[in-house]
């Protein structure tokens, strides 16, 4: 692909949703539900649609289709050049994966919307949000300069911000939106740091010549800086900031924060579940396909400096698959339909963040695609299913609803089956990168032993999930009344389902027969020129054995959890009397405590040193500014007392002027004379 | 004729009764002679104008002069007129009474 | 002519006096009408014969017999004496004592002169330093030593002749302007002293208007009695 076909398909790209977005924005109030639909959804469908020629195009080009990068124009070049930002974007294969499930997932969700805010009034806003949405991560995966690639990610933490808070009315969706935006700005610093500790650093070999000529030196010249924001550039110049040094150790750190903060993983956690407040498409586009796993994608694509910062890369993997483990843990006791699917996806993405820390790319990206599918399933069926009892999200609430809502109920089992990890999409995707946890990362077996341990909750959840809400007998008169979602929002979850289904079988499998489509699509982008070494594939053998001990410890989680929560032969409360075990589901419940622990750490104090410099520091500005307004009114009633109205006073004034400056005047010509 | 030695004092004493009429203007509280020496003032002026233009063989400052009488006697008119007014209000002819400028 | 513009200037000098510290008002007018005078004699020494006229004139006739009537109409009171501690007392002698010793010093010590001279005359003087040339003793420096008549195109055509052609030439403009300016004046005075609305407080010896004054003396002011007593009156008039 040539770079003007790349640079226009990439700009059409970006163009679209942005259009729908203004459209929707400033026409919709005016022209009413319809057009705001039709605009909003077709916007998406057309990106879709450039998405899919550009993937053609990256499919059949020539074996080892390289990367291309087009410049759409030259924003900023500043410093004789030091300092050059222009919207570079770059079109390969991971970034076309990224955009096919942007905007395709997207598309599907946005013909979702169109039922589910049928009755809501600001469906113009909506959808002017959502394609604003669409557009900024679009920028960010397209990016190929440093400084788009961060407007990209600020604009993709604004929307999610203003889709959170969308039902503004609500003060605990405003709170959640803030405490989102908020704790995404930490993140934020933390690329913008990285990114000025990488223009810094970054340096190119110089090349003597000799007349125009490379010749060769006895010892080589220092490298000079190369103070370039082009990603490519970057990447091609990533070993002159050291293998294993600290400072891409620290700007790998700064990194993953970022990613951190974006994928709501631990530290940075606690603002996902409170995030459910957002309508349902939002949850299921933003907090599970896309924005979410913008993290996943960030260390992918940086994945030459990841692959020297080995400390930064495991310490990422740890932190992944920790998070993994803690959200599978807390979703067993959560009784928000949403709030399980949140820690569902947090654990998910922790999978996803331990595999490209421990170097298995392609597999990470793999779990992103499939988990996209079955993520975006989930929610837009747990979206009928709140439409259906009348805005009710308590399980405890529901109940027997697969009789009443027979296609959601199939469809939600599919997704439930892939997200456990039995027969779809997980099943692949899952044991793909636990396999490489077998052989790879810093403590290699240990990590995947708890990755398998993450599969058994995973399984508990899931089906704990499906058992109480569909499974059953109803719990309230609202649940008894449930009747099916209206067809616009059936189809996009049947066409998920069916992607759940298929996909894992037809793309990837984790042993070593069957496709390998995924490896063989990315591998050339993980092992181009500049990166480092990527995660090995476990052998035949081990690969085979990790591969079924993962499904089977997957089997067992969704066993226990059928017993439990749908035949309900078996009550885990007496289990868990014992007294070791009676603090867990207490834990669980409260979410480990993070909030209260964070509340404590950070907000107190902040707030407790705000209304001490308030009540110190408001009397001195106070009693600042009123003394500039006292000694102007002093001052102005101190030269008031020469206007006294009486003439002589003001003859005198200039009796005195005239002879002063006669005198000075005569004294000068004399000097100068 | 004239020598020069007599154009310095011909200049003080212009000087002279110019400060003398600014002195009668500070202290005097009478308008009228007040007026009288706002008058005085000019003419001192004249007089350095019309000694400049002898001295300088340019009639230009005997033409400035002329007009300075000009307009010496306007004003005179129009400054009695106001004062006939404020006497006739009642009011004292003072000019310390006559402070309506103040703050 | 020396001495006598010396002693013109001593009286002029003392009569200034005169008109500032007099207690009387109208000895302060009559000390400015002898000022004028006496300016309008060294007018005349100093070959400004036009103007000694015109101060004659318009200075000495018009403005002066203007102040004299005022003050006779007005019949001011005579004020105390100023306290010598006044400051505006002390300032204005020093004023005297400052600016007479400036100027007078900078009219001795060579400050130059500009002039844009035009007459005619060749022997015009452009940038003459009073004293300096003569102090130096240098002869041919000085076109002019003495202050005469210089024998120009100025003294032959006469003080009247000169001015007028100044006046109507170059000067045409201030001329016009300085007339609008009395034009001004005239309505100023006018409107000053119309009569106004009743409910003011007059002062009987000023008359609103002639004509009331007028009226006055025809028929003697009378008090309000019925008809009866008319009679007698009308026949007092007759």
């Amino acid at each position: 692909m040539s770079t003007s076909t790349a640079a226009l398909l990439a700009g059409l790209v970006l163009l679209f949703p942005l259009a729908g977005s203004a459209l929707c924005g400033l026409l919709g109030p005016v022209l009413g539900r319809r057009f705001v639909n039709l605009a909003g959804t077709l916007s998406i469908g057309a990106a879709f649609a450039v998405t899919l020629v550009i993937f053609v195009e990256v499919l059949g080009a020539a074996s080892g289709h390289q990367a291309v990068t087009a410049t759409l124009w030259n924003w900023l070049n500043l410093g004789s050049g030091n300092l050059n930002v222009s919207v570079d974007v770059t079109i390969d294969q991971l970034s076309v994966l990224m955009l096919l499930v942007i905007t395709g997932v997207g598309l599907l969700i946005h013909v979702y919307s169109v039922g589910y805010m049928e009755h809501d009034e600001g469906v113009a806003r909506f959808f002017s949000y959502m394609n604003f949405f669409i557009f900024s991560m679009v920028l960010l995966v397209l990016a190929a300069d440093l400084v788009i690639l961060i407007i990209g990610w600020a604009a993709v933490a604004l929307s999610s911000y203003l889709l959170i808070g969308f039902w503004y009315e609500r003060e605990s969706a405003v709170l959640a939106a803030r405490k989102a935006f908020i704790t995404q700005v930490i993140g934020d610093v933390a690329l913008v740091i990285a990114a000025f500790l990488i223009f810094v650093n970054l340096k190119t070999p110089q090349i003597p010549t000799y007349h125009g000529a490379a010749i060769a030196i006895v010892a080589p010249l220092p490298a000079q800086h190369a103070y370039t924001l082009s990603l490519p550039q970057i990447f091609a110049n990533a070993g002159s900031l050291g293998t294993g040094t600290p400072l891409i150790t620290l700007i790998c750190i700064l990194l993953a924060v970022a990613a951190f903060a974006k994928s709501a993983q631990f530290p940075l956690h606690t603002w996902l579940p409170d995030a459910m407040e957002g309508p349902t498409p939002v949850s299921a586009l933003i907090h599970a396909a896309t924005m979410v796993t913008a993290g996943v994608y960030l260390i992918a694509r940086f994945h030459p400096l990841f692959d020297r910062a080995p400390i930064a890369a495991g310490m990422v993997a740890f932190v992944g698959m920790g998070t993994a483990l803690m959200a599978g843990f807390i979703a067993l006791s959560q009784v928000d339909i949403k709030r399980v699917i949140a820690y569902s996806t947090m654990s998910q993405i922790g999978l996803m963040i331990f595999a490209v820390g421990i170097g298995a790319y392609a597999a990470g990206m793999y779990q992103f695609l499939l988990h996209a599918f079955f993520k975006a399933l989930l929610f837009l069926a747990a979206g009928n299913v709140i439409h259906a009892v009348h805005d009710e999200q308590d399980i405890r609430e529901m109940g027997g609803l697969d009789s009443r809502m027979r296609v959601t109920a199939w469809s939600f089992l599919v997704g439930s089956l892939a997200l456990a990890g039995f027969l779809f999409a997980g099943m692949f995707s899952k044991e793909d990168l636990l396999g490489f946890g077998l052989i790879n990362g810093p403590g290699s077996p240990a990590l995947y032993i708890v990755g398998i341990a993450v599969n058994v909750l995973t399984g508990l959840y899931a089906f704990r999930l499906y058992g109480r809400v569909f499974r059953g007998e109803p719990n309230s008169d609202r649940a008894r009344e449930a009747h099916e979602a209206p067809s616009v929002m059936l189809w996009p979850v049947v066409i998920l389902a069916g992607l759940s289904a298929v996909a894992g079988w037809a793309l990837q499998w984790p042993v070593s027969f069957g496709p390998h489509l995924i490896n063989d699509f990315l591998n050339p982008v993980f092992t181009s020129a500049g990166s480092g070494p990527i995660a090995k594939e476990p052998g035949t053998g081990l690969g085979l054995i990790g591969f079924f001990i993962g499904l089977i410890c997957s089997l067992i989680g969704i066993g226990i959890a059928i017993r439990i929560w749908v035949r309900r032969d078996l009550d885990p409360s007496r289990a868990l009397a014992r007294p070791g075990l009676r603090l867990l589901p207490r834990l669980s419940f409260h979410k480990l405590y993070f909030d209260e622990l964070y509340d404590l750490m950070l907000v107190r104090p902040t707030r407790a040193v705000a209304r001490g410099l308030r009540r110190a520091g408001d009397p001195v500005m106070d009693s600042w500014i009123k003394g500039l307004s006292d000694v102007a009114t002093d001052f102005s009633a101190a030269f008031r007392t020469a206007q006294t109205g009486m003439i002589r006073d003001y003859a005198s004034y200039m009796v005195l002027f005239v002879l002063i400056f006669t005198i000075a005047v005569m004294v000068a010509a004399g000097i100068a004379k | 004729m004239l020598s020069q030695a007599i154009f310095p004092w011909i200049l003080l004493t212009a000087g002279f009764l110019f400060t003398l009429g600014a002195l009668g203007v500070l202290i005097r509280r009478n308008p009228l002679v007040v007026f009288m020496c706002i008058e005085l003032m000019l003419n001192a002026v004249n007089l350095a104008l019309v000694g400049y233009s002898s001295f300088l063989s340019s009639e230009e400052g005997q033409v400035f002069a002329f007009m300075v009488i000009v307009v010496a006697a306007a004003e005179v008119v129009v400054g009695l007129g106001l004062l006939t007014r404020v006497f006739s209000i009642g009011r004292e002819l003072d000019v310390d009474d006559l402070d309506e400028m103040k703050r | 002519m020396n001495a006598l513009m010396a002693a013109l200037l001593i009286l002029i000098a003392i009569s200034a006096l005169g008109v500032v510290f007099s207690p009387q008002t109208i000895y302060s007018a009559l000390s400015l009408v002898l000022t004028v005078g006496l300016l309008a004699a060294i007018f005349l020494v100093l070959n400004a014969q036009f103007l000694f006229a015109v101060q004659l004139i318009v200075y000495a006739g018009a403005v002066m017999v203007l102040f004299v009537f005022i003050i006779a109409l007005l019949d001011p009171a005579s004020e105390e004496r100023p306290r010598l501690a006044d400051p505006r007392l002390i300032l204005g002698v020093l004023a005297i004592a400052g600016i007479c010793t400036a100027v007078f010093i900078a009219a001795r010590n060579g400050i130059t002169y500009a002039t844009s001279c035009t007459t005619q005359a060749a022997s015009c003087m452009h940038g003459y330093t009073v004293g300096s040339l003569a102090a130096s003793g240098a002869a041919g420096a000085d076109p002019y030593n003495t202050f005469g008549f210089p024998q120009n195109g100025v003294d032959q055509a006469g003080n009247v002749q000169v001015l007028a052609n100044q006046l109507f030439h170059t000067y045409v403009l201030p001329f016009e302007i300085t007339s609008l300016l009395l034009l001004v004046a005239a309505i100023g005075a006018v409107y000053l002293t119309r009569r106004t609305r009743t409910g003011i407080r007059r002062d009987p010896r000023i008359p609103e208007s002639w004509s009331d004054d007028l009226m006055e003396r025809a028929e003697p002011p009378v008090p309000t009695v019925p008809a009866a007593a008319g009679a007698p009156v009308a026949e007092a008039r007759s």
